[in-house]
């Protein structure tokens, strides 16, 4: 075993959780994180990451931060000329068929 | 139930019950079925303004949808209304085996396609492009290499730095904004589709498959790429606001 993988275990030669995954993955993982797209066990571990390294938390975090951005974008849609139009369609077809009767 | 319809069924957002622009990125809710009920209760009853609501609500994200048929601005336009007038002609016999939203977006992508072969547009988004899958998204000089002890780990350099202030700051939303709106643009066109689907119109992971016929796997390897440079980008942002230190 080398020095890197033994800075994984405790004395007693157990995996340290947070340390079977290294910040090159996490970055990778970060979407299916959020996506809740991993099992549980990578999951586990990569909350414990997460949970010993400040680097990777803050990128957790500027992703979140990303998102939320992207949800303030400002979008196109259909003019209000076309809405009503629409509207108004609507309006005709559903109409209660009042003439008859 | 066919296990197809308690699929489709499940990929209603609350966007309608909640009375909002459906731009929130709200978890995907379990379809709350009674309340898609009264919808198609108020449409097949005459009520206008459950159809200007949701006219309003759902046709920023069919345009950006209806886009990925056709190749300008006004035929995506023209898609979307003549979706809506299929959804006002098609009311009477819709069922509500569907929600009322994954209806919509089925009269949609259908117009689409047709559309789309008659404009002789083809750009399959079904598959990934190199620039898609190639190489990592963080920079592999930011983590340290493989004689370090922390082999993988960040470098103190490479290491993210928190932002400061926050992209809420009311001095730099705009701004920021502005930054992501343009970084958005230049995205390769795959990636660009799926993160506004996701993350500016708010769509779930379901809707953007069904609608881009993709699998769930590449949607995420789409997102993921896309958010990753996006965040690079409001990055290189802040460190040209940070007065320059020694490096």
């Amino acid at each position: 075993m080398n020095s890197r993988d033994a800075r994984r275990l405790d004395a007693a030669g157990q995996p340290i959780p947070g340390l079977q995954i290294d910040c090159i993955e996490v970055v990778e993982l970060v979407t299916d994180y959020l996506e809740d797209a991993i099992d549980q066990a990578t999951r586990d571990e990569i909350e414990a990451h997460l949970a010993l390294c400040g680097p990777c938390q803050i990128y957790l975090d500027q992703m979140r931060t990303t998102i939320d951005v992207l949800g303030h974008v400002p979008v196109e849609t259909l003019t209000d000329q076309a809405k009503a139009d629409l509207v108004a369609a609507f309006r005709d077809f559903r109409a209660p068929d009042t003439t008859s009767g | 139930m066919p296990a197809e319809d308690a699929t489709t069924e499940s990929n209603v957002l609350s966007t309608v019950t909640e009375h909002v622009v459906p731009r929130s990125r709200t978890p995907q809710m379990e379809v709350d079925r009674s309340e898609d009920a009264v919808l198609v209760a108020r449409l097949q009853a005459g009520d206008e303004s459950a159809f200007a609501h949701i006219v309003d609500a759902w046709s920023p994200m069919m345009l950006r949808v209806a886009r990925t048929f056709v190749s300008t601005d006004a035929s995506a336009q023209e898609i979307v209304q003549e979706t809506w007038l299929g959804v006002v002609r098609g009311l009477d016999r819709f069922e509500g085996r569907s929600s009322v939203r994954t209806w919509v977006f089925r009269i949609l992508t259908n117009l689409g396609k047709t559309r789309g072969v008659r404009e002789a547009r083809t750009v399959p988004l079904s598959s990934l492009s190199p620039s898609d899958t190639d190489g990592p998204t963080v920079d592999p000089s930011r983590f340290r290499g493989a004689d370090d002890e922390w082999s993988n780990g960040w470098t103190p350099v490479g290491s993210p730095r928190a932002w400061s202030p926050s992209p809420e700051d009311a001095a730099l939303a705009g701004e920021i904004r502005s930054q992501v709106a343009t970084a958005l643009q230049d995205l390769p066109e795959r990636q660009r589709t799926v993160v506004s689907l996701r993350d500016v119109h708010g769509m779930s992971a379901d809707e953007v498959c069904v609608a881009l016929d993709i699998s769930p796997a590449n949607q995420r390897v789409l997102l993921h790429r896309g958010r990753a440079r996006l965040r690079e980008t409001l990055e290189d942002y802040y460190r040209g606001l940070t007065p320059v230190m020694s490096s």
